[in-house]
């Protein structure tokens, strides 16, 4: 079969009026009993706000959220762990005040790599110490996203790896 | 290996020409491309069983994924194709791999039984929308297979035999058929329900 001539001719003819009336209902459907979460598209959006680079991209693999209760006020740790083929980022955030949480993060394999965590409207930048350890503080609440650029030029050489997470909400 | 199926699909042409854009640094294009076709992403990961969580991670990855492919991609033309194979990819990722711990959502259409396991908000969207009511019970009759494919090209702008084929892994040969036959199915179970076509005007001509 052709598909030179048209755009939807099958051997059983036409996609026709009362199809698409169907498949746009059949849509309004799913977007109604779905949605694409509201502010997806805004994380997105961010996420690939980037300058051009070869980066590896880590993956969300965990995510806890554990409920403490200090004195009158409730707190809330989340811990997320994001992976890639190079590195694993672990981070646990801490809200600190009504505006701002606190990163604690490890990195493995450790090592002194620059660490980059961007919101919308701020950066923070910190180097990881020997031992995989960091510290962010005063992260806006928002979208986060982390960027790591590794370094291990004396074991590997070239141009050391960046690993970016995607965009999370603190 | 792939390529414009259609010359007349000036659909697919805007979508490279936009690619190609954000590949030389247009955030914009970039973001047009987003806001047009993450919603054909959702749909094609939420089908795999994803729940709604994982399904925001899944359908970021896939864009992250791009952007950090952008300046490897060599047929712009092939797009939506590259983005439904990456999504389905990392959404069976999900449960094969078990990058996460949680079991994935057995199957969305509980949102119909007693005890639905969604969010009340679409239940209560759903209660109040009898005509979707109807639909849904329609489309739920049909078969696993034509239920995918009628949400993916309910998705896709203009049905597009490479993106189905590639988001249902079904041989683009026996797509038309196969779409034929789903549609036929669908048409006929609309027609014969007399509460949709109370609502809804299907032109017979």
């Amino acid at each position: 079969m052709s598909e030179l001539g048209g755009p939807d001719i099958s051997a059983e003819g036409r996609i026709d009026e009362a199809d698409l009336a169907a498949l746009r209902a059949v849509r309004e459907l799913y977007e109604m009993t779905d949605p694409v979460p509201a502010g997806l598209i805004e994380r997105i959006k961010f996420a690939v706000d980037l300058e051009d680079l070869d980066a590896e991209v880590a993956r969300v693999c965990e995510e806890h959220r554990l409920v403490g209760v200090r004195s009158t006020e409730a707190t809330e740790t989340r811990t997320i762990t994001f992976d890639c083929s190079v590195l694993t980022v672990m981070i646990s955030i801490r809200p600190i005040t009504d505006e701002t949480v606190r990163i604690d993060g490890w990195l493995a394999p450790a090592g002194e790599h620059r660490v980059e965590c961007r919101s919308p409207d701020a950066k923070r930048e910190t180097m990881a110490d020997p031992q995989g350890r960091f510290v962010v503080e005063d992260v806006p609440h928002g979208l986060l996203q982390m960027v790591i650029r590794l370094s291990w030029q004396e074991v590997h050489g070239g141009t050391p790896p960046v690993v970016v997470t995607p965009s999370i909400m603190v | 290996m792939q390529h414009v199926s259609n010359p007349v699909d000036v659909v697919a042409l805007r979508r490279a020409e936009a690619l190609r854009r954000a590949r030389d640094g247009d955030r914009d294009a970039l973001n047009e491309l987003v806001v047009e076709l993450t919603p054909l992403l959702w749909n094609v990961v939420r089908r795999q069983g994803v729940d709604r969580v994982a399904a925001e991670d899944v359908v970021q990855d896939t864009w992250l994924r791009l952007w950090s492919s952008l300046h490897k991609i060599e047929t712009p033309e092939a797009l939506v194709g590259w983005l439904v194979t990456v999504a389905k990819r990392e959404a069976i990722r999900l449960w094969k791999a078990g990058c996460r711990e949680e079991p994935v959502e057995p199957e969305w259409d509980s949102m119909m039984s007693e005890d639905p396991d969604v969010d009340e908000h679409v239940t209560d969207r759903i209660r109040v929308q009898g005509q979707y009511r109807v639909l849904w019970g329609l489309v739920t009759s049909l078969t696993d297979r034509c239920q995918e494919l009628i949400r993916i090209i309910a998705f896709t702008d203009r049905p597009n035999y490479e993106t189905v084929s590639t988001a249902l892994g079904i041989p683009r040969g026996s797509i038309g058929p196969t779409r034929g036959r789903c549609l036929a199915k669908l048409r006929q179970l609309l027609r014969a329900d007399p509460a949709w076509n109370d609502r809804v005007e299907l032109s017979d001509e």
